[in-house]
This record gives structure tokens, sequence and C-alpha cells, in this order.
């Protein structure tokens, strides 16, 4: 019987984790209107740089920077459907978190309490296998972080990926600068080492440095709006901020984000354990990585959207700094530092490990697949499925004209009901200007003035989430006729219009059918 | 007689001259005053009900509310409330000098407990210039519990409490740690927050038997065994209270998540509001990084990783982490590093500057530096009047809250006019309406959220943000008027669709409207 390896247990982590995300990653609303613009571009055989979906702005130009990550999903969709999406998630983080542990076991830092945060850090970023393109963020992160490592370990090429990786980046989504500035950021560093701690061992690459950073800014024109990509890209943080965009708020560390919450304290923890031990040898911490790490860690206080990539970049940081447990010679628990240790040294890679078969090992994951497979059920999406229906409800009656509705049903209605209507506002966040989604969350929220926009535009129909205060209000005025309700969301129509088409439609109300 | 540093004796007394480190907490204590007096009364309305609740219970001679005072939801509901002490103290303080007194008085509480860290932690050895540097850069986080109400009373129980299991882990004063379980007796009767006192010894208790562990120390042991002992003993005295143990079912056992869920302070913290919180943060990783002292007690890592946790699960406890970190970073940290680079970095002449007037100035002994007394004083005097001129004239220090949030201005209408019938109103409204009109007028929610029933909190909650069947809601409780935030969803809904409802007030703050049509209450339920 062969005993495997590390490494060859790490091939067969990669597919585990590749077909568990696979098969159970959620779909955002937001990914049905990047699938409709990828067909679109595949059908006209062009970038899609204009509106088509909202009546709101049609025809108007759109900076429209996912426009590579929606080819991509089109063309998988059109071959292996919804769940090859999924697939391509799994392919995303799986990549991300192997390189990652690759990065750990070379490490000389305790493998126990690394794998452990490894794991936890893998648990915790289950709240973010969502199919939307800043998912390839991380995967690109974690590349520009290694690659720029890799530069100091003596190997050349590496660093000639990250201006490729800012290539692909710039057309994928708008986060494209976050290479630029970790690039930049390591720069710093090796002046701050070069200047504070009188080291050159850094400062002999700054040269190398300086030309990745600006072949990478290169690249980064390198996209169908050229320089009009950075003036987007900041109007989008001016406006993200001013409007608090969901994605961009701090996550909530006493609901979903307290896993989070726990590892950032670990990770304390785990820092000023090694510290007060080896303060002589803070010394020789790697400046350059503390920064990109207070860089990302700064950016997950800050926002949710940076919870996977900042877990990773600590796990990788940790490694360096976390040494061998150490206990006093009269410790009552000295014995697990013996094995605690030993067991570390054995997790290195190319050393074997267990006496199980390889094919032991690959048999095992493929009934795991086959029991745990959802190819043959529903994707999970972000939204009950039950609000299809709504839209559904809406095209099966013929309701025509404009409405008004949530960003969410935006995307349903392009989804379900494109070409045949347009839409008020879908989630494309970085298309409509600062000025319209703030009087769309001013009526939605129902802030001061709120009702400016029911009796500046004529809608036809409302659609909306059953029992939000908006609904509830405008349920109780006049010129609106319920036509539609269910336990997740209600059908309002505006009362003249719903008196030219009332013998042609069914009204439907939670059971209760009239004609 | 002091003497100077040539040796000649000056002719003052000692006991005239106040030492240096007085003086700059005595400085913290009219800081406090000048810039955050005014918002201790407007930051929220709790003070105004706990003044009424500590007047009831020292008129009566009582030390628990045997009726309901407030409002008309209920004639009375046990509510296991342990603030009685804190409360009467409150009252006292407004009866003899009305809220300019509430100001100083929590003034001095602030000023009390930050000095006895202060003085905790340089006498453990900390330097005084990181030390007041630390403290200065932490005073806007440990700013966000500045508020007068009992809570502020844990934070000089909390200082006690440290103080003593420090010493007594640090081999100081050993036998001071048997005193915690009586002091404790006064602290579960001043405030529920007496937990953080189990906290507290808990988290030195699992350092030192985490350090144990670790090295074998068996001084390390024994201590973790007392500590658990004190903890027993506290379990045991925590019990003398109005109420007995049952605090701890109110405590630990009943599930209040719907209620915290709405109310700001329980929220977990956002960065987005509290920005400087990150850059805080990133100091904090920073020092532990590269200034963090060799074999440090890990009792102090748990303290301030334990209490960065609650902080950022919950926004009010960021304040206490603000606290620990006083105590806890000057005595983890060395930024002799720094001074170094610093020094190294400087162009010469900066440089000398700077070891002239900074490096050199460690050898101050803030103990011995004494200044004459009556020039304090005089100073204080100069400086209080400059600010009752200054404040009052030009900043328009009313001394009285000014928060139109409170509704203020709705409050003095319904007053003026008389109206009759029962009021829904706006949760903050309720704390500045008994502050009005108690006795004569009863609430529909006031901010004592923990004494409604679920179901009327939640109701209130569905009502005002015009969610789930409000108006239904509104109904049963037969109100007659709707005395609510001009902003709030309901007032917006009111205002488009409520056919039966009359706005009969309204200012920038607040809306009351009037129920016209069907169901309104008759005379009898109107007053309690």
């Amino acid at each position: 019987m062969k005993k495997i390896s590390l490494s060859d247990l790490l091939f067969f982590f990669t597919i585990f984790i590749f077909f568990t995300i696979g098969s159970s990653a959620i779909l955002n609303s937001n990914l049905m209107v990047h699938i409709r613009a990828g067909e679109w571009m595949i059908d006209n055989k062009t970038i899609l740089n204009h509106d088509i979906f909202s009546y709101t702005f049609y025809g108007a130009d759109w900076t429209n920077m996912n426009w590579l990550f929606q080819l991509i999903s089109a063309v998988i969709y059109r071959i292996l459907g919804l769940h090859g999406l999924s697939l391509l998630i799994g392919l995303v983080f799986g990549l991300s978190y192997i390189l990652v542990l690759q990065n750990i076991v070379t490490k000389t830092g305790n493998k126990v309490i690394l794998f452990f945060m490894f794991f936890f850090g893998i648990i915790i970023s289950t709240v973010q296998w969502i199919a939307i393109p800043n998912i390839f963020n991380i995967i690109f992160v974690v590349a520009v972080y290694l690659a720029l490592g890799d530069v100091f370990r003596g190997k050349k090429y590496p660093l000639l990926l990250i201006p490729f990786v800012e290539l692909l980046w710039v057309n994928i989504n708008y986060d494209f600068y976050f290479g630029l500035m970790m690039v930049f950021i390591y720069f710093l560093g090796i002046l701050f080492e070069k200047i504070i701690y009188k080291k050159n061992e850094s400062y002999i690459y700054v040269k190398k440095i300086i030309t990745i950073f600006f072949l990478s800014a290169a690249a980064s024109f390198v996209n169908p709006y050229f320089w009009h990509v950075y003036t987007k890209t900041y109007s989008l943080w001016a406006g993200f901020i001013t409007e608090k965009s969901n994605e961009m708020n701090t996550i909530d560390f006493g609901g979903y984000g307290k896993t989070a919450l726990i590892f950032f304290i670990i990770t304390l923890f785990l820092i000023m354990s090694a510290m007060r031990k080896n303060r002589e040898e803070s010394l020789n911490v790697d400046i350059k990585n503390f920064f990109i790490f207070c860089f990302w860690q700064y950016n997950f206080l800050y926002s949710q959207k940076y919870i996977t990539i900042y877990l990773l970049i600590t796990i990788m940081f940790l490694a360096d700094i976390i040494g061998d447990i150490k206990f006093g010679e009269k410790s009552p628990i000295k014995f697990l530092e013996i094995y605690t240790n030993k067991f570390s040294d054995s997790l290195t890679l190319k050393k074997n490990l267990f006496k199980i078969h390889k094919w032991f090992i690959a048999f095992t994951l493929l009934a795991f697949l086959i029991l745990n497979n959802r190819f043959d059920s529903n994707v999970n999406t972000d939204f009950p499925d039950e609000l299809l229906e709504g839209v559904k409800y809406m095209k099966e009656q013929k309701i025509t004209g404009n409405g008004f509705h949530s960003d969410l049903h935006g995307d349903l209605l392009i989804w379900n009901n494109y070409p045949d209507y347009r839409v008020f506002i879908d989630r494309r966040a970085e298309f409509y200007d600062t000025k319209f989604t703030s009087n769309y969350s001013k009526a939605f929220l129902m802030s001061s003035g709120w009702e400016n926009i029911f009796t500046n535009k004529t809608f036809n129909y409302i659609i909306l989430k059953r029992n939000i205060p908006l609904l509830n209000t405008l349920k109780l005025m006049d010129n609106w006729v319920k036509v539609y309700e269910t336990k997740y969301e209600t059908i309002l129509l505006r009362k003249d219009y719903y008196e030219t088409i009332k013998d042609k439609i069914e009204i439907r109300i939670e059971g209760k059918n009239d004609k | 007689m002091v003497k100077n540093e040539k040796g000649e004796g000056i002719l003052i007394k000692k006991k005239y001259l106040i030492p240096l480190n007085d003086i700059l907490l005595l400085l913290l204590f009219i800081y406090i005053i000048i810039y955050y007096g005014q918002s201790f009364l407007n930051g929220d309305t709790d003070l105004l009900w706990h003044i009424k609740q500590g007047d009831w219970l020292f008129e009566n001679r009582k030390i628990v509310i045997d009726r309901e005072l407030f409002t008309y939801q209920f004639d009375y509901r046990e509510w296991i409330y342990l603030s009685w002490i804190a409360d009467i103290i409150l009252a006292l303080v407004y009866k003899i000098s009305e809220f300019r007194g509430i100001i100083v008085f929590t003034s001095i509480i602030i000023s009390s407990y930050i000095y006895i860290l202060y003085r905790y932690v340089i006498k453990e050895g900390a330097g005084i210039v990181k030390t007041l540097a630390i403290l200065i850069f932490t005073l806007p986080i440990l700013q966000m519990s500045w508020l007068p109400r009992p809570y502020i009373f844990s934070y000089i129980f909390m200082a006690i409490w440290l103080v003593i299991v420090d010493g007594y882990c640090n081999g100081n004063k050993k036998k001071m740690i048997w005193v915690l379980p009586v002091i404790g007796i006064l602290w579960v009767n001043v405030q529920s927050s007496f937990v953080y006192g189990f906290v507290i010894l808990g988290l030195y208790l699992a350092g030192d038997f985490f350090d144990f562990l670790v090295s074998g120390d068996k001084i390390k042991l024994k201590n973790s065994i007392v500590l658990f002992i004190i903890m027993l003993l506290n379990l045991v005295t925590s019990a003398i209270n109005p109420f007995g143990l049952k605090n701890y079912k109110v405590l630990f056992f009943t599930n209040n998540d719907y209620m915290y869920k709405s109310i700001l302070e329980f929220a977990s913290v956002n960065f987005h509001n509290i920005g400087s919180l990150n850059l805080y943060i990133l100091f904090f990783i920073i020092t532990i990084m590269f200034f963090l002292k060799k074999n440090i007690k890990t009792s102090y890592i748990f303290l301030i990783l334990f209490w960065l946790y609650s902080g950022m699960e919950y926004i009010r406890h960021m304040a206490i982490f603000g606290f620990f970190a006083i105590a806890i970073i000057p005595l983890i940290s060395d930024y002799s590093k720094l001074k170094k680079f610093m020094t190294e970095l400087i162009p010469v002449k900066i440089k000398t500057l700077f070891q002239k007037w900074i490096v050199n100035k460690k050898n101050i002994d803030f103990n011995n530096t004494r200044f004459p007394i009556i020039a304090i004083i005089g100073f204080v005097v100069v400086f209080a009047l400059t600010l009752n001129v200054k404040l009052a004239d030009k900043m328009n220090w009313n001394l009285k809250p000014t928060q139109p949030a409170f509704g203020m201005k709705g409050t003095e209408y319904i007053k003026k006019n008389n109206l009759k019938g029962r009021i829904y109103n706006n949760y903050l409204y309720g704390g500045y309406m008994i502050w009005e009109f108690y006795p004569e007028r009863v609430v529909f929610i006031d901010p004592r959220a923990s004494i409604y029933p679920k179901e009327v909190f939640l109701d209130h909650r569905f009502i005002a943000s015009f969610s789930e069947d409000a108006f239904e809601r509104l109904d049963k409780y037969n109100i007659k008027y709707l005395f609510i935030d001009v902003k709030s969803n309901l007032a917006e809904a009111v205002k488009i669709a409520g056919k039966n409802y009359k706005e009969i007030y309204k200012d920038k703050s607040s809306v009351i409207y009037e129920k016209t049509g069907n169901g309104v209450t008759d005379e009898k339920n109107q007053l309690k």
C-alpha cells in the first residue's frame, strides 16, 4: 500500500472544495442581469456599452467594466446552465484556497495553528460564496500577494504575472486598482525597511517593483473604455460612500459576522502571543507584508465586501510570524508541545503522511460528490424562488407600461421578462447615477419627499415585497388597485390603467381567484 | 518644605502644594465639563426618567418600585431593576443643584475613574508621557459612554476592581482582594453591570491559569484558585439586592433579542460612523506588532481582546474597551524603539530641540513637581467664570436638555393644550414626556425598554416603521393622538394615507396627529 503525501492531499482537497462550493454557491440576482448582458454580446458580437434593460436610462452610455465576466458567464450558462456558474465560483474559491494552503505549508510556523486558522477561515468565507464579479478580487489579490512575495524568494516570473492579472482584472470588475495599490504599498514597505531598519535585502528589488507598478498601470488601460475606468471608479467610490451601498457596509459583528470577529480576535491573540515571546525578532517581521495585512484589515473592518480577502491575507501573514509552540519545562501540558510540534513537522510538503491508498481517497471523494451533488436540483439563489412568480404573473397577464419596483425585482424582471419589459432600476449599482439612486432610495425608504417620484412619473404597476412600509402606504391610497398578492410580494395597478384591462386580468390574492 | 533643583528650600508647606499629576487630571475634569457638559444632557432621555424614579424612591423611602409610574400599558409588572441607589443619587444631585450639578457630578465620576487608572498605571511603571498620550488618543472612544445615568457608576467600580485584582496578581496588597465581594454588594445595587466584575475576575483567572499551564508556575495556579474563590464569594454577596438571585435569571436566561436588535447601543460597531476607531485598531495592531513588551501577562491579552470583541459586537461596550486600553496598553507597550527612530531620523536641529524638550523631560517627577494650591484654585475659578460667560452666551449653554430629537416642543404643545386621550409616542420622546408630565400623564412607551412586554415593544416597532398592520395595532391601544418623529415612516404614511388623522401640530422634529374617525377612545381610558 502506498502512502500519500501532503501534496496529494492538497490536490484532493482542491477537488473537494471545487465541488462543494460548486454545489452550494449562491447565485446573486444580479448575476441574472450579467448573463442577459453576456448573451446580448454573444448574439450581437460586440461589447455591450449602452443600456438595453431600463426605461429610465434606455440607450444611455454604460461603462460596462464587467463585460468579460458577463461574456464568460453567458458562455458557461449556455453550455452548462446555472450549475455551470456555481462551478465557476467553486473554481475561483478553490484555486484561491489552494494557493494559500500551498503557501502556508512551505512556512516554518506551527502548522496545527495555521491549519486551524485556514479551515476556520474557509468556514467563515462561505458567506461570500456568491456569484458576483467581485469574487474574482479574491483570486487576484492572492495571486498579487504571492507574486510579490516570490520576488524575494528569487523567482523572477511570478512578478510578471501582476500586469497580466491587472489586465484581466480591469475587464472583469471595477476593483482593479487594488492590484496597483498592493504593489504601491509593497514599494512603501521596501522604503520603510530601508530607512528605518537599514535593510538592503528588499531595496535591491525596488526597481523591479517600480517597473511592475508601471507595467500594471499600463495594463489597466487595456480595456474598452481606456482611461475612463479611472474616472468611473472614482465616481463609484464617491457614490458608494455617500450612498452607503449594502455591500460596502461594515459587517454585522453581532449577527452573521460573529465568526469573522472571532477570527479577528484570535489573529490578534496569535500576534500578541508570538510577539511577547519573540520581541527582538519583531525587527525581522516583513514590513511589506505587514503593510498589506494592515491595508486589508482596515478594508475588512470598513466593508463586508472584503471578508474573504482579509481572511486569506491574514492566514498567509500569520504563517510568517508565528513560530513553534514552546512551553516551560515545568508545564503540566508539556506533552502537548511535543505532539503538536511533531505533528506540525510532519505536515511538510512531499513528506509521506498516512498509509492510505490514493485511490481510496479518490473513490471516497467521488462518493461524496455523487451523494452531495445537486445537479439534478435547483441552484441556490439569494432570493426565494417564489419571488419569480410575480414577474411571471405580470408577463402572463400582459401587464404593460412602466412600473416601479425594487432593484431586486428589476433583476428578476430582466431575467424572466427581457426583452418584453424594461425596468425602473436593477442592481447594476455602477450604472445608475447617484442622484437617481438617491431618489429611488428616498422613495423606497419613505424619506422626506418620497412621494415626489410617484407624482412626477406615471407608473402602471408597482411590484414590491410584501409588508414593506412603502407598499403598506401605497395600498391605503385610492389610486392603486391590488391585483396580486402572495406571502412574498404584492402587485398594485394604477386605478385608471386597471380600468382599461380589468376584464382581461385575473386577480390572484392569496388563494382567492377572481376573474 | 520642598526643595528646588539646586537644593534650596522653598518656603511653602507641602500640604499647600498640588502635584503635577493631579493638575493634569484637574485639567481633564475641566476639559470634560467644557467639551462634553452639554452633551451629557442631550445624549438620550434616560437621565430624565432615572431622576423621576429616584425622586419617587426617595420620597417614598423605598428601594423597589412596587407600582407602575410612567406608562398606561399596565398597572404593575415585576421589573428586575437594580439601579435604585444610582437613581436616588441622581435625584438628590438634581434636587440640590439641577442640571448644572448633574454635569459637574458626571464629570467628577468620569475624571475619577480615569484618575484611578492613570495613577495605577504610572505606579506600575508605565511612563507618564506614554500614558498621557494613550489616554488622550483613547478619549474619543471612552467618551462614547459619557452619559449621566447609572451605567456611568460602573466605570468607577471597574477601575477599583481592576486595580485590586491586578495588584493581587502582581503580588501587591494581596489582602485587598477579599474586599471585592463587599464592594460587590454596593455595585449590584447601583447597576446591573455588576457582572463586569465577574468578567474581570474571570479573565484574570483564565489568564493566570493559562500562564500556569504554559510555564508551570505554581504562584499563577494559586492566584487562579483564589480568584475562583473570590468569584464564588462575589456570587453570594451579589444576591444581597432587592431581588436576590432573580437578577441572574433576567440577565442570562431571558431572551431579549427582539429588544436589543432595535436599540442602537446594542448594535454592532459601524466603522463608517466611527472612522477613527478603525485607525485606533490600526494603532493597536502596530503597537502589538512592534512595541509589545516581552513576556507580558496573558491576563492583559485576555482583558483587552475580550473587551475589543465585546465592543465590536455591541457598540455599548466599545467604551469599556477604551477603558481597558488606557489601563493595559501603557503597561504592555514599550515605545523606546520609536523614540530612538525619531531621534535618528529627524534632522539635527529639530533633534536637539526634541531631545531637549521631550526626551530629557522624562526626568520630570510628576509627583514631586508641585504647584501652589491657591494658584490652581484661582486658575479654576477664572476658567469657570470664562466658561460660564462664553458657553452660556455664545454657545447657548442653557444647562437643560436642548436636543430637538427629544420632542420637547411637541411635549410643550400637548401640555399647553391639555390634549386629552391616549397618545402613541415616539420611543425617545417617552423619556422627555415623563419628565414634563409625570405624575399627571402616562406614556405609550419610553426608553425603559426591558419593562415593557414583548408584545407592546414589537407593536411599537411595527407601528413606528409602518411595516405590519400599523393602523390595526394602533386601534388595539385606543390611541387618540400620534406624537411622532416627523421623518418616521409612520408620519409619512399618515400624511399621505391616514384619512382618519388630522395634523394638529408640527415642528422640525415632531408632528402630532389627532384621530378623528372611528375608534376614538372614550374619556375613561384617556388618563391613568
